[in-house]
């Protein structure tokens, strides 16, 4: 994650600078290897109660952890020689968190050869071609998705671990139909809210607001309905599986999802504003209304009842945004209009 | 007619950009000039609706712009000063979309790529173009439809 955004800082006007590639490289290595120091620090913890357990010196593990952290940051860097260098930069990771001091010089040796022949940092743009695509505003959906690429993947994956747990928790404990199928509904309706926040995430940072687009005929409740139509459509998965197995669940499920997809949309408004992100209240709103729907299926009605106000706050949300500011937080993009050149 | 009634925005509260602004543009070439940071471009970005007033109204051609959304910016085409595209669909697309949303039929989209020498580059995204052709790709989305008013940075 950190990797791409030093990186692309190194492509532009840094590089007509008096500067060898070899120092651009390593510069990069270092920045990487910084932003790494509190995972490292992190894991000094672990490294004492490993050796102590193992009747290791601990120095061993402290002293591979800097070795352990620029050797992942070259294994990151987006070299040109990184396809014959990544096996032995992965093998210098391991030898140095091995906790014996021979392995940790060999993998200190590893690194320092990699680094020495790893080659210039790789520039230049990727050629981006898109599929064709249905006309007019599918082209949002489409946009969305693309913004997401891979990244869509893993809420389901989250999502229906959650869901198989639910199962394996029906299956192994006694319940009366009416409670297994009050627990089924939680199971489905807290991965529908995973999946929700983890895209409606992704999205407000990889695809933040498009100012330009703002100023075309097109009204801001509709920009809010394509952004929780997009959400709505990726739960679909779910939602079928949560009909083929158990059907009653489909009706109370369908009846809120509008609710979650406006929360959604309004919190990916508000993102900024958020040291949580959008997942934090996502999570935290859809968890405690996933647990009252599977208490009492008909608060649904209530929810339903509740989606037109949480439209108007996240259409408000969106015409308040302030889509030209600097407005960097996290390492979001979102906000910056300038992000639009991001990779 | 671009209108202003008691508007002000700033981006950050304690430093307003513009403060009860009260003016009508009527038609014509109209000339912005300033010092630097003075609010030219977000003046011009109230204008488009890019961005929202803290206060106050903006009226294009008697349309609240963020009232009447649609019938306002039905009215104008906003050239920014960065060649503002998403890189999430090629010219092509874009100037579908713009079409599409100002009830033009695809042909204008063709035609105005056409017009401005962008046929070949259609089916790339921004980050495949130079900053000349960003700047032509906008040019031609803002010609489909031919609005009236053209707030340009």
């Amino acid at each position: 994650m950190i990797s791409p955004r030093i990186c692309l800082g190194l492509n532009g006007w840094i590089r007509h600078l008096p500067l060898k590639s070899r120092s651009n490289r390593r510069l990069a290595l270092i920045s990487i290897f910084m932003a790494q120091v509190p995972v490292l620090l992190s894991l000094s913890l672990p490294s004492l109660l490993l050796s102590n357990s193992l009747g290791v010196n601990p120095a061993v593990y402290f002293s591979g952890l800097p070795v352990l952290g620029l050797s992942s940051a070259l294994f990151v860097l987006p070299i040109r020689n990184s396809v014959f260098i990544k096996p032995f930069v992965l093998g210098a990771c391991i030898l140095s968190a091995s906790g014996n001091w021979l392995m940790l010089i060999a993998g200190a040796f590893l690194f320092l050869i990699c680094d020495l022949v790893s080659g210039p940092l790789v520039t230049g743009k990727k050629r981006q071609q898109y599929g064709k695509v249905p006309k007019g505003l599918w082209l949002s959906f489409f946009m969305a998705w693309r913004a997401l690429k891979w990244r869509i993947g893993f809420p389901y994956i989250f999502s229906f671990f959650i869901l198989g747990l639910t199962q394996v928790f029906i299956q192994n404990n006694d319940h009366s139909p009416v409670l297994s199928g009050k627990i089924y509904l939680f199971g489905v309706a807290c991965s529908a809210v995973v999946i929700c926040a983890f895209l409606a995430h992704v999205l407000a940072v990889r695809r933040p607001p498009w100012p330009w687009s703002r100023s075309l005929p097109w009204s801001s409740r509709r920009r809010v309905l394509l952004d929780a139509g997009c959400l709505a459509m990726s739960t679909t998965p779910l939602l079928l599986m949560a009909f083929v197995f158990e059907k009653k669940t489909i009706f109370p499920l369908l009846l809120s999802l509008p609710a979650l997809c406006f929360l959604s949309s309004w919190t990916m408004g508000r993102v900024f504003y958020l040291r949580t992100g959008a997942y934090g209240t996502i999570l935290i709103y859809g968890v405690i209304g996933a647990l009252l729907l599977c208490l009492y299926p008909l608060i649904s009605l209530v929810y339903l009842i509740l989606a037109p106000i949480l439209l108007r706050q996240a259409v408000e949300q969106e015409r308040l945004l302030k889509v030209s500011q600097w407005q960097e937080r996290h390492h979001l993009a979102a906000g910056d209009s300038l992000s639009w050149s991001q990779k | 007619m671009i209108r202003f009634q008691e508007a002000s925005y700033a981006y950050v509260k304690t430093d307003p950009v513009l403060k009860g602004i009260n003016l009508e543009i009527g038609s014509g070439l109209t000339l912005l000039v300033g010092p630097n940071g003075c609010g030219k471009s977000t003046f011009l970005k109230m204008a488009a609706g890019v961005e929202k007033l803290d206060s106050g109204r903006v009226f294009i051609q008697g349309f609240d712009l963020w009232k009447d959304e649609v019938a306002a910016r039905k009215n104008l085409a906003y050239l920014p000063e960065q060649p503002d595209l998403t890189p999430y669909a090629s010219i092509k697309e874009i100037l579908d979309l713009v079409c599409r949303l100002r009830k033009e039929p695809l042909k204008k989209g063709r035609e105005a790529l056409e017009f401005f020498g962008l046929e070949k580059v259609s089916e790339r995204t921004v980050r495949e173009l130079s900053m000349g052709q960003r700047r032509r790709a906008v040019f031609a989305a803002c010609l489909i439809g031919s609005p009236p008013i053209y707030p340009a940075g």
